[in-house]
């Protein structure tokens, strides 16, 4: 079945078309809401309030654009929500425990995505938004500002820090080589 | 193997790297999002056969519950006699009381008005009612003009109506008053210990009347003299006029002319369909020489939009009245069921179907132009059966009041299919068919159903929710997919008698 006709399906409300369009863009749609989420069921719960809302808001596509991006932007901003309405923004940074907690070392033969998305969650939560939203949702700061309802210095900021932590991060995994930290990134990590 | 890390291209390998990340939800996920868009309706029928069943039996309760009559006799009785309870302990009550006593329903047997001392027994007479109009009183202070009961209060557990016949207060004469079973085998066994107290002249009551020697279950004993005295009872119009009785129900008994009962009944009802794929095609093809679509991950259900549509079934059933509490029935019947599915109408594709025959794999190719999926048109098929049914079971009394039975039912019934149209899908689950020579003419179908059974206009009806199963599937085995009728009813019916 093609885009055209899932996308027609689920306007006419057809459980087949549903499950059809879930079936195709749940498996990457629970790995956006993983990145954000502090476990896999409010993953699986995120992905949940964001298909719901992508299958009764689909009259509101508009064919202007790439449907998975359409459905990625409901989910992302469904896992913000969620975010915000259990606080989690506010939760303390840790660092110590994000450069010495362990990423399920003694599974050798994960793949390296999977390695990656692994260490992104070990990141405060803070700090995992702004860089999934600006990293690799491609949201802009000024976006990710009005979002998360903070200063899109904040966000810069918390990007810069994030994105020294996981390089720390994967580097301690041995995901990416080992690199001569530059020192404002070193200033920032501190 | 460590990817070669640049700053500069640090978003785009994350980017990368998520974008390669996969996971997969848990099933309960999908399950939770089909509810929320389509809500629970799988099982509607049942609720609304529940709040049926309620509204009709609060109203049928509402409407005949207490019986009007019960305590509505003309005369008042209440001054006239009290009746003890237990046999063979008497307590002297209101010695000296004027004031009047409420009449007491009793158990188990009798009661006459009774004199202080004689308790003559003539058990071979026929009842006589005494009546206040029949006995003469006065207040003359002589015992033989005690004023008397004119009306008599019968007990709860034998005596009702014109199929009693036990008890009889069978005569007054101010001195003695006797009640007392009419059997001449009660005599040596029965004691029927009618107590009374009467109020005699200076308005005081008398005392209690002897138990007398033996006393046994007079109202078991009664019970089996019920068809022999049940003309002697016709002749004595009190039970209906001036007797108050006990619970209506109890006492009924069972006589070998009324065992059996016939029963006329139809069922207004909406059928589903069940579907499963017969398993050792799915898992192991190989095994059974079919490929019949194991490659779809999902099941055929998914791929089906049902919709119910309201069907019917009526018949007849003798019914033998084994005990009070359980009777078997049998009997015959037609059922009409059918139910929708949508569809969309498509330009003619190509649909295969594979049936595993005894003879080997058949396969069929077709051109249908009935999509499951998409089409430039919506289309809603059905799907129809018209059956004859041999049903035998049980129905069982699980309680009953004053006015109401309640009984819960099970039946297993032989089914044979006189005719039938309905859609198949294909191997690929793309494709609606027809392929009649597949269709599975005898069948077996199981109904549970619960009932409440009242009179009313002189005949008993019944009425109540029903849920009947179709055991095997509709289609031969040659076709990979069981489908199961599933039938949620309410049935009404009437029963009546067989002279």
């Amino acid at each position: 079945m093609n885009e055209d006709l899932i996308i027609e399906g689920c306007l006419n409300n057809s459980p087949v078309a549903q499950r059809e369009l879930y079936n195709r863009y749940s498996p990457k749609m629970l790995s956006v809401c993983y990145r954000f989420a502090p476990s896999r069921e409010d993953a699986e719960d995120m992905l949940q309030e964001g298909m719901i809302k992508v299958f009764s808001q689909i009259h509101t596509f508009q064919n202007k654009g790439a449907f998975e991006g359409w459905i990625r932007r409901i989910i992302v901003h469904t896992c913000i929500n969620v975010l915000k309405r259990n606080k989690k923004f506010n939760d303390n940074v840790d660092m110590e425990y994000a450069m010495h907690a362990t990423v399920r070392e003694s599974i050798p033969s994960i793949m390296q995505a999977k390695q990656v998305v692994e260490c992104i969650r070990l990141l405060p939560v803070g700090y995992r938004t702004v860089l999934n939203l600006y990293a690799i949702e491609g949201y802009s700061h000024r976006e990710i500002a009005d979002i998360m309802d903070i200063e899109e210095s904040t966000s810069r900021s918390q990007y810069t820090r994030a994105k020294a932590m996981l390089e720390q991060i994967l580097v301690k995994r041995r995901i990416i080589d080992k690199k001569e930290p530059k020192p404002e990134l070193v200033v920032a990590a501190i | 193997m460590n990817h070669p890390f640049d700053l500069d291209n640090f978003e785009s390998f994350l980017s990368e790297q998520a974008d390669q990340h996969r996971m997969y939800a848990s099933d309960s996920v999908w399950r939770r999002i089909q509810e929320s868009l389509h809500g629970k309706d799988r099982w509607p029928a049942l609720t609304f056969g529940a709040i049926l069943t309620t509204a009709v039996i609060a109203v049928v309760l509402t409407f005949t519950y207490p019986q009007k009559r019960l305590y509505n006799s003309p005369a008042d009785y209440s001054s006239l006699v009290h009746v003890h309870q237990s046999i063979g302990r008497v307590e002297p009550i209101a010695e000296n009381s004027n004031a009047s006593v409420p009449a007491k329903l009793v158990s188990p047997v009798v009661l006459a008005p009774v004199a202080e001392e004689t308790f003559s027994r003539d058990y071979k007479n026929e009842m006589a009612l005494i009546t206040g109009e029949s006995i003469g009183t006065d207040n003359s202070g002589n015992a033989e003009n005690n004023k008397v009961a004119d009306h008599a209060s019968l007990t709860n557990t034998t005596v009702r109506s014109e199929e009693t016949t036990g008890s009889i207060a069978e005569n007054y004469t101010g001195q003695s008053t006797e009640t007392a079973n009419t059997q001449n085998e009660l005599d040596n066994k029965v004691g029927i210990k009618a107590m009374a107290y009467l109020p005699n002249d200076n308005g005081s009551y008398l005392k209690k009347m002897e138990p007398a020697n033996n006393s046994i279950e007079a109202g078991a004993l009664m019970q089996s003299n019920l068809g022999t005295k049940q003309e002697a009872m016709s002749r004595n119009n009190f039970v209906n006029s001036t007797m108050a009785y006990g619970p209506s129900k109890a006492g009924k008994s069972i006589s070998g002319k009324n065992r059996w009962l016939l029963q006329l009944y139809a069922t207004p009802s909406i059928s589903y369909r069940y579907m499963l794929e017969d398993k050792k095609f799915i898992d192991n093809p190989s095994a059974v020489n079919g490929p019949l679509a194991p490659y779809l991950t999902n099941p055929a259900s998914d791929f089906v939009q049902h919709k119910p549509k309201l069907g019917l079934e009526i018949g007849t059933a003798f019914i033998y009245q084994l005990t009070d509490k359980f009777r078997l029935k049998t009997g015959l019947q037609a059922n009409y069921r059918q139910f929708g599915i949508q569809a969309y109408a498509t330009n003619a594709q190509r649909a295969m179907l594979t049936l595993n025959r005894e003879n080997g794999i058949d396969s069929i190719f077709r051109f249908s132009s009935l999509s499951t999926q998409s089409g430039y048109k919506t289309m809603n098929l059905s799907s129809n059966f018209l059956q004859l049914a041999v049903p035998v079971g049980f129905d069982m009394k699980i309680a009953d009041t004053r006015s109401v039975d309640f009984y819960v039912s099970a039946s297993g019934q032989f089914t044979y299919q006189i005719a039938s149209s309905y859609y198949i899908l294909s191997d690929d689950y793309k494709n609606y068919l027809k392929q009649p020579d597949i269709d599975r003419k005898f069948n077996i179908n199981t109904a549970v159903e619960a009932f409440a059974s009242f009179d009313a206009g002189g005949i008993t009806w019944q009425a109540g929710p029903q849920i009947r199963y179709q055991l095997l599937p509709g289609s031969k085995d040659a076709y990979p997919i069981r489908e199961h009728l599933i039938d949620y009813g309410f049935k009404i019916g009437v029963v009546k008698k067989l002279k």
